[in-house]
């Protein structure tokens, strides 16, 4: 308790709150503007935390990213657009539903059902990870090599798309993880001789790139206009709300598990936890057809989800240092980069900051009620912000965000590079979040691998020797191998049939 | 811009090829396990080139209903297509140019060039041009102090910071 104390205190700090403030009101712009996602926020926002200290530079990006995924809901109702992809579920229903003259009952449920859902993901966050905690300072790097060869393998297997696509992009990012110097004897490698390379890849160039380069590209190629707004008067959004809730209680609850227990599974994001509890509001509702229709179930469900996925993504990014989503993997990054290394230790190293951490996202998520209130209030004026005029500044961000982590013009042209990559990739269906996890985490499967067969004196088989390890690899493993088995039982099947 | 996986499959197997070929280059090891820094990237290039094999026999199932490459419609739209190279454009300006001109000078290029070209509104191309650089100036160059490069404006930095 003295520990949430005195990270509670920290918290308070005026200079801790003001960023929280800031960071909030930014990403409920970027959230809500369609065509800008989560991860954009994030992304720009990265090199600006460099300059803080850990509890506000982490402060920031949970109240950026929370923030965002709610403010996505906006266009969703009004402009059949989902601001971010998490809110994709349910967009033709909210707009469904505002075309009917329900605009503010659907923008208050999202507005509510957001924050109860981030609420109760932070509080499982705060009593969950510690306990993930103790059982994780056990394990050893035969473990953490299989934890992290799992988190890749969902990553590329759930991700949207073809499966063989993302474990190309999956593929790609590690190759590029491999930039850099040989941890084990410090040889250069892949530097094709720039010392500009010895360190790695910048991974905020990368980031920076691959989301908002790869979007402001995407912006100038587009010849899609934006479709008029469903309405453009917004009155009460409370006004007959809480009795609607109550009668989708069931619907939220069950939104809120999918969320929480979604979260911290490796490759599985907000967008994931949304389209899962929908699907599972849809199948449970009493009258379908109305449901199909445009209700308020499936959105009570999919906007607590998501919100709720997004807090509990940090139980394996800040237990394990494993990220779950491209946003985790930001942090993780953002961490590194302050000299700290996620990991169990972490809860006895920097207790404050940690729980810091926790209790920013209470905040963030309590914040979300007055502050999404007045971005719904202001959406007219919001939405209405020309994207030929936004996408240039975002330009220069991106050219100063990009050279202020390393203070070197390799940074801008690595930016370059992967926003086109980033940009081709997205129109090919190669998912680009693999590809950013296999650039975070591809170094720490390389080292954990490697100080296990210096363990091991070279025994592959080793990695399987400890029950925990083992099971986590054979359980890998299978992932490996389930197109193939899924093949030879369709081949079974279909002769059995022609039989 | 979609290339048929006909095409997109050489490519990504041809990339693991590269990987195994550099990989093949590494130092062997001369201690330890025998795992060296080639280990990994030829373990990722095999992935690729099996990847990139299975990437092109789906293609070549699906190239009766795949063309080999599908333009976006942009590419019949001159505007759009200026608009791309406009912003790949003024990122090599950059790069090429602003330790000479500064980043005051450069800065403001890029987003004026931009902007012109996505409105095509000169006067309020100029003024939020000139905008933009002066808050991302101020944040960037005096708040946070990142060393952005002065450039042709050195002589007068000391007057135009607010530090």
């Amino acid at each position: 308790m003295e520990v949430i104390y005195a990270a509670f205190l920290a918290l308070m700090s005026p200079d801790v709150l003001l960023v929280i403030l800031l960071s909030s009101i930014f990403g409920l712009f970027v959230g809500a503007i369609p065509g800008l996602t989560a991860t954009m926020a994030v992304a720009l926002l990265v090199p600006v935390t460099f300059f803080m200290p850990p509890l506000p530079a982490i402060a920031a990006i949970v109240s950026v990213s929370a923030m965002a995924i709610f403010a996505g809901d906006i266009p969703s109702a009004l402009l059949r657009i989902p601001g971010t992809p998490s809110s994709a579920a349910y967009t033709d229903a909210a707009y469904r539903l505002t075309m009917r003259g329900k605009g503010e009952l659907v923008l208050g449920a999202c507005v509510v059902t957001s924050a109860v859902g981030g609420l109760v993901g932070a509080i499982f966050l705060m009593f969950f990870a510690p306990a993930v905690a103790r059982f994780a300072l056990n394990i050893s790097s035969y473990e953490y090599f299989w934890l992290v060869c799992l988190g890749l393998t969902s990553a590329a297997f759930i991700a949207p798309g073809s499966t063989l696509k993302g474990m190309i992009s999956l593929l790609l990012g590690l190759l590029v993880a491999m930039i850099g110097l040989f941890p084990v004897t410090g040889q250069p490698r892949f530097a094709f001789g720039s010392t500009a390379l010895y360190g790695g890849v910048g991974l905020v160039a990368t980031l920076i790139g691959m989301f908002a380069i790869a979007e402001i590209l995407r912006f100038a190629l587009s010849r899609d206009p934006l479709p008029p707004m469903a309405t453009t008067k917004i009155g009460n959004i409370f006004k007959g709300l809480m009795p609607e809730l109550w009668r989708s209680r069931r619907n939220l609850a069950s939104g809120i598990v999918v969320g929480t227990v979604t979260g911290p599974l490796p490759g599985a994001g907000a967008d994931i936890a949304a389209w899962i509890s929908y699907a599972l509001a849809r199948k449970t509702t009493r009258n379908r057809e109305e449901f199909d229709k445009g209700s308020l179930e499936g959105i009570v469900a999919a906007g607590g989800a998501n919100n709720a996925s997004v807090s509990t993504s940090y139980v394996p990014a800040t237990v394990l240092g494993i990220p779950g989503d491209s946003m985790t993997a930001i942090v993780i990054g953002v961490l590194f980069m302050k000299g700290l290394t996620p990991g169990p230790q972490i809860f006895e190293n920097q207790p404050t900051l940690i729980y810091g951490i926790f209790l920013s996202f209470i905040l963030a998520n309590l914040l979300m009620i007055p502050l999404g209130y007045t971005a719904i209030k202001l959406s007219r004026y919001l939405l209405d912000v020309p994207r030929s005029y936004l996408m240039p500044v975002i330009l220069l961000f991106c050219v100063v965000g990009a050279f202020a982590m390393d203070n070197t013009l390799v940074a801008i042209v690595t930016m370059l590079v992967f926003g086109v990559v980033g940009w081709f990739m997205e129109e090919n269906g190669f998912p680009i979040a693999p590809a950013l996890l296999g650039i975070v985490l591809g170094r720490m499967l390389e080292e954990t691998f490697l100080t296990s067969m210096i363990k091991a004196q070279g025994d592959f088989l080793q990695l399987f020797s400890r029950p925990i390890a083992g099971t986590i690899g054979v359980i890998t493993i299978l992932i490996w191998l389930s197109p193939l088995i899924m093949m030879v039982v369709k081949r079974v099947r279909r002769r059995g049939a022609v039989a | 811009m979609k290339v048929s996986d006909i095409i997109m499959g050489p490519i990504i197997a041809g990339i693991g090829i590269l990987a195994i070929v550099a990989a093949s280059m590494q130092p062997k090891p001369f201690f330890g396990t025998g795992y060296g820094g080639g280990f990994f990237p030829s373990i990722i290039g095999y992935a690729l080139v099996v990847a990139g094999g299975l990437l092109l026999v789906n293609g070549w199932r699906q190239r009766d209903v795949q063309p080999l490459v599908v333009m976006g419609s942009w590419v019949r739209s001159p505007t759009h297509m200026a608009n791309a190279a406009v912003v790949l454009g003024v990122l090599v300006f950059y790069i090429l140019f602003s330790n000479f001109l500064g980043f005051v000078i450069a800065g403001f290029v890029v987003v004026f060039a931009t902007l012109l070209q996505f409105t095509r509104s000169p006067v309020r191309s100029l003024i939020l041009a000139g905008v933009t650089t002066l808050v991302v100036k101020f944040a960037f160059q005096d708040m946070l102090l990142v060393p952005l490069p002065w450039g042709l404006l050195e002589p007068y930095a000391g007057v135009l910071s607010w530090r």
